[in-house]
């Protein structure tokens, strides 16, 4: 497994190398997911369709930086209700 | 009364069977058409493509799709294309579909689109190789998109792609990445041949309702957007009975 910070690495080019993971990597796929890194955590935000992605692109982001905190505030789309119709006019 | 249904970015991979189908019932007998407005697929793999293809089996109503930028990335466009196509699903990439209801004709006209950025803060065909290569896939997109919308001759028109065709559905986006989110050059070429109502996605974090500097209506139906498995519009055709906008509910 490879860790991708190095001591001191300004973390705006840590947030660029995570948001090319999560498209690239193969449990990723994902382009749309925002990514804070702030003292020592690492913050996710965003929707995902399902939970499992919403899990597997923490796994990711966990496995590139252990050495931060993790915080998903990511959500899953609740799709439960029938959308209500608009008249276009 | 014709009723289009349509999402975008439904983003569908293994783990997505069973995330639409419960909707498609409702959908069934409250739209006439259904739009898939681009990013069909997780990461464009033949495989995803087959998992929505099962999930759409029960739709009877007519659907038609444009690709988006997801749907290339497996370099497996053609299997996607073919899974999609051989569902029934009509895949539109410069072409149309023309379906009747309620005694009105609906045209559809979809590409994919590009990106390129809006007028007065865009990208533009001149230096490196790469860079007039992106302006003149845009160019060429929209060419095609004008093109097919002039030929249709229904009496009402639809323009379906995945990336934006203005800035107003991307409120709520990083301005920054504007230009990787829509052309101007989409926008303009409806508004030259006129349109009823134009369909995108990709804009995850955008915003639903929009007009044209020609004043057609935009929707950015990508599912983060617009939250639900579909949003319905209904819009005004020739017909004098047909049923009503009604709330699926
Ligand atoms: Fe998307
Ligand atoms: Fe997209």
């Amino acid at each position: 497994m490879t860790h991708l910070s190095e001591p001191d690495e300004p973390p705006q080019y840590l947030v660029a190398r995570v948001k090319d993971a999560l498209a690239n990597d193969p449990r990723g796929g994902e382009l749309d997911i925002r990514v804070k890194i702030a003292g020592t955590g690492v913050f996710l935000s965003g929707s995902v369709s399902t939970p499992a992605r919403r899990d597997a692109i923490a796994t990711v982001v966990g496995e590139l930086l252990p050495e931060f905190d993790l915080h998903n505030s990511i959500s899953v789309t609740d799709m439960s209700e029938d959308p209500a119709p608009e008249r276009i006019e | 009364m014709i009723r289009i249904a349509a999402v975008g970015d439904t983003h569908f991979g293994a783990d997505s069977a069973g995330t639409l189908r419960p909707h498609l019932d409702a959908l069934d007998a409250h739209a006439d058409l259904f739009l898939l407005a681009g990013d069909l697929t997780r990461v464009g793999t033949e495989h995803e493509a087959a998992v929505l293809a099962r999930e759409l089996a029960g739709v009877s109503v007519p659907t038609v799709a444009v690709l988006g930028n997801h749907d290339f990335h497996s370099n497996e466009v053609g299997a996607v294309h073919r899974v999609l196509a051989d569902a029934g699903i009509t895949v539109l990439e410069g072409g149309t579909r023309t379906v009747q209801a309620d005694g009105t004709t609906v045209g559809v006209a979809g590409v994919k689109g590009f990106g390129g950025g809006f007028a007065g803060a865009c990208g533009s065909d001149f230096g490196e190789a790469e860079m007039k290569s992106f302006i003149q896939h845009t160019k060429c997109v929209a060419d095609s998109l004008r093109d097919a919308l002039d030929s249709l001759r229904t009496d009402v028109r639809v323009a379906l792609m995945h990336y934006a065709p203005i800035k107003d559905t991307l409120s709520g986006e990083r301005l920054e990445i504007f230009p990787f989110l829509g052309s101007y050059l989409l926008g303009e070429a409806v508004d030259a041949v006129g349109a009823d109502l134009v369909v995108h996605g990709h804009a995850h974090a955008g915003t639903e309702s929009g007009v044209t500097p020609g004043g057609i209506h935009v929707r950015n139906v990508a599912q983060p957007v617009i939250r639900h498995s579909y949003r319905l519009y209904c819009l005004d055709g020739n017909g004098e009975t047909g049923p009503q906008c009604a709330d699926p509910g």
